[in-house]
């Protein structure tokens, strides 16, 4: 390649399908991380590990077993692109709400009471561009850093429900990713 | 895959994404309401029915209060879909939010919370864009809040101006983001 025009195409490309993994997972839309992933990609991060498809299976039971509300907000996104491949390092502050009634074993264990697990962790993928589709082909997941603490969410309980995050909203943020979705 | 008006696009919504939190930061509410459309609604869990934008940056210009209370809104994730052709799209906007909350905040308060504390918070702002005469401005907001965190400031309490000398934040023309700015009257 190519002319610094198609260069900013393909990173605009690379970050949409940063975020778009981060909409997939705390909306809990599952489906949506075929787009993210090419078939044989492979992903570890402390929660799970191993082939995407086999990872967000696991992965979904997780969030389902234990985990209320999560928000997975990314920041500094460096992409150092080569042609077809792409290394990227994106930063993220993962927040994690984990449920009284979790159960009591791996990262998000359950402990009888509600409490949070805020975590500053940073993605060191590899894309790659194969048959023009680019799509993640391995995500390594390195945290630096974990705060765990009793939740205190002030009067956040008094917010109306239309106006909470809900990780299952059929309506709300369903049509940012129309587009992927059909 | 991607065009450049597509990427033109996004790069229009994002500027009007960046007015928006630095109007607020910066208690600047002309700056705020360069976001959005006049006739644009805005819809907030904390506030009985929708705003315009005039209601709204009123609102959360006197109810975020004065420096040295800072408030930060970091602008993460943001997702688009764009019709560029019919001048619409629809965007989510990750932000995560510092402020502090305490009497001079009371709009948002319950009369009990009369303590200063410091919020932390995860939401999503959820818009509706429209381009109007060549331009990108929010038609509809919605602020969904995914999860907040308040504590007591510690002791004592941060006061940042006293720390950062010279250069202490302050609002719109007091701040030194226009004060330094190559823009700034001289």
């Amino acid at each position: 390649m190519s002319t610094d025009l198609e260069r900013l195409v393909v990173k605009e490309r690379i970050q949409e399908l940063v975020y778009l993994y981060a909409h997939a997972a705390d909306r809990r839309r599952w489906d949506l991380m075929e787009h993210v992933f090419h078939d044989d990609a492979w992903v570890g991060m402390t929660a799970a590990q191993g082939l995407w498809r086999d990872w967000v299976d696991e992965v979904a039971q997780i969030f389902d077993a234990h985990l209320g509300e999560t928000s997975h907000l990314n920041a500094n996104l460096l992409i150092d692109l080569d042609g077809k491949v792409a290394h990227t390092e994106s930063y993220c502050v993962a927040y994690h709400r984990v449920r009284a009634d979790a159960p009591e074993v791996g990262l998000f264990r359950g402990t009888g009471e509600e409490y949070e697990l805020i975590g500053g962790l940073r993605y060191l993928d590899r894309f790659e561009c194969r048959d023009g589709r680019w799509a993640i082909a391995e995500r390594r997941v390195q945290s630096d850093w974990r705060h765990i603490r009793p939740l205190a969410e002030g009067n956040l309980g008094q917010t109306p429900p239309e106006f909470r995050g809900s990780v299952n909203d059929e309506v709300a943020s369903r049509d940012v990713v129309r587009r992927w979705l059909s | 895959m991607l065009n450049l008006a597509e990427i033109s696009a996004r790069m229009e919504i994002h500027e009007a994404l960046m007015r928006y939190v630095n109007g607020i930061d910066r208690r600047d509410p002309d700056l705020l309401r360069s976001a959005y459309f006049d006739d644009a609604v805005d819809y907030r869990s904390y506030h009985p029915s929708h705003s315009s934008p005039a209601d709204f940056a009123e609102r959360a210009v006197v109810g975020f209060g004065e420096t040295p209370e800072y408030s930060q809104h970091h602008m993460t994730n943001v997702t688009y879909d764009i019709e560029v052709e019919a001048g619409v799209a629809d965007v989510e906007s990750y932000v995560l939010v510092f402020h502090p909350i305490g009497p001079h905040t009371a709009r948002t308060l319950r009369p009990e919370d009369g303590g200063s504390y410091v919020r932390f918070a995860g939401a999503r702002y959820l818009d509706r864009f429209e381009c109007r005469d060549g331009e990108w401005r929010i038609a509809r907001r919605a602020c969904v809040v995914d999860w907040a965190r308040t504590d007591l400031y510690g002791d004592p309490a941060p006061v940042l101006s006293e720390h950062l000398g010279g250069l202490a934040p302050g609002t719109r023309e007091a701040d030194p983001v226009r004060q330094l700015s190559r823009h700034a009257a001289s």
